[in-house]
């Protein structure tokens, strides 16, 4: 007997073909850089998986990491890392940042389009 | 008899085809819409019909934001040589906004200004005017939806993009914070760069955080310097101030920059959302 599911595909859209694809530049990564990588992935991995907090903004404060470090180095991305992590996050956030659903969870959006 | 009575209603299919895809569209049922079209781009072989449903399927992509996917159904139906001058301008006006939807003014603005000079409608007007917006091209943009209005017969229309074109005007007297104004506030005391951009609580908790932790430095320097004669833990104290201090600065300077883009983003969104009502 064929069983059909009662939800539909919430997705049914074919692929979509992608026809600008940006070419990722390579990066060089020296001792210090690469260390600090490492690091927040395994932060990532082994203690922010088993952990209760949630980063309310989109891109969480270790992803904006890993990019700052990649972008503009393991000093001035760490320096926005404490940004990011000790003096942004408090009440008038709510006030400031635009919403937006991720995985329907409801998170501040602090992207900005090649600002940084 | 019969043969010939199903031969004379094959092309009439069509017609039913695109009438029921049509209505689909009409209904925002976009992703049936898309099906309904391809179902007569398989069977059909008239030209004409043809690039009209690869016309409607890639406005009904770029409905449904797969911005890809409509911008290619438009490229192919505009490299045809024999076109009719009605899909030209439609295929290239949603070029456009495909572009600009997906946050690419600087592309979208040769398709708009070519399909204005095709089709000088209000709608098209008003796309290049919100093209302009995007790329903060503060002047241009008002002077475009300026002209969109001159040429309105409808008062109560020309008083509503009359009044558009003002705010983009005000708009653009609005006055920006500096980053560098904002870094060297923070680097004289930090935190004032963050209040400086209207941050409040942020420039609060910076000056907190960079005061303490420089106390705690600095008293553990005075306590090594007195009790042990060597500096250990100082360096260790010193650095993280450090950190501390520059990601003070540097959170200033983009506090800034992020009060400047999200009042412009805030704005331009909501100028499209009054552009889009006109969307024919």
């Amino acid at each position: 007997m064929i069983s059909i599911p009662l939800v539909q595909d919430e997705n049914p859209w074919e692929p979509e073909e992608t026809l600008f694809v940006a070419e990722t530049p390579e990066i060089k990564t020296g001792f210090w850089k690469s260390l600090s990588l490492k690091t927040t992935r395994w932060y990532q991995k082994n203690v922010a998986q088993n952990s209760i907090r949630r980063c309310p903004f989109f891109p969480s404060c270790s992803h904006f990491t890993q990019k700052m470090i990649e972008k503009r180095g393991v000093f001035i991305g760490a320096s926005l890392f404490i940004d990011r992590h000790f003096y942004r996050e408090n009440s008038q956030i709510y006030q400031l940042y635009g919403l937006i659903e991720i995985d329907g969870i409801l998170k501040l959006d602090d992207r900005y389009p090649d600002i940084d | 008899m019969l043969f010939l009575c199903l031969f004379l209603q094959m092309p009439l299919n069509y017609n039913t085809n695109v009438d029921f895809a049509d209505y689909l569209m009409q209904q925002h049922d976009y992703f049936r819409a898309i099906s309904e079209y391809k179902r007569v781009l398989f069977f059909c072989q008239n030209d004409s019909i043809r690039y009209y449903c690869m016309t409607q399927i890639a406005k009904s992509y770029r409905k449904s934001r797969r911005f890809d996917s409509g911008v290619s159904y438009s490229n192919e139906v505009l490299n045809q040589e024999q076109l009719q001058a009605n899909l030209r301008w439609q295929n290239s006006l949603n070029v456009g906004l495909a572009y600009l939807e997906n946050n690419q003014p600087h592309l979208s603005l040769p398709f708009l200004q070519k399909t204005s000079e095709l089709n000088p409608s209000l709608f098209v007007q008003l796309s290049v005017g919100l093209a302009h917006l995007r790329l903060r091209q503060w002047g241009k943009a008002s002077e475009r939806v300026r002209q969109a209005a001159f040429a309105l017969k409808d008062t109560t229309v020309k008083a509503k993009i009359s009044l558009m074109a003002d705010s983009i005007d005000k708009f653009s007297l609005y006055p920006q914070k500096s980053p560098v104004a904002a870094s060297l506030l923070s680097a004289i005391l930090p935190g004032s760069g963050q209040a400086y951009s209207g941050h409040t609580y942020d420039a609060i908790q910076a000056f907190l955080y960079t005061f303490s932790i420089g106390f705690s430095s600095f008293a553990l320097y005075k306590y090594e310097k007195k009790v042990k004669g060597r500096l250990q833990l100082t360096y260790i104290g010193f650095s993280i101030t450090s950190l501390f201090y520059v990601g003070n600065i540097m959170g200033a300077r983009r506090t800034a920059k992020y009060r400047n883009w999200r009042l412009e983003s805030d704005f331009s969104k909501r100028i499209q959302e009054e552009v889009m009502q006109y969307e024919p």
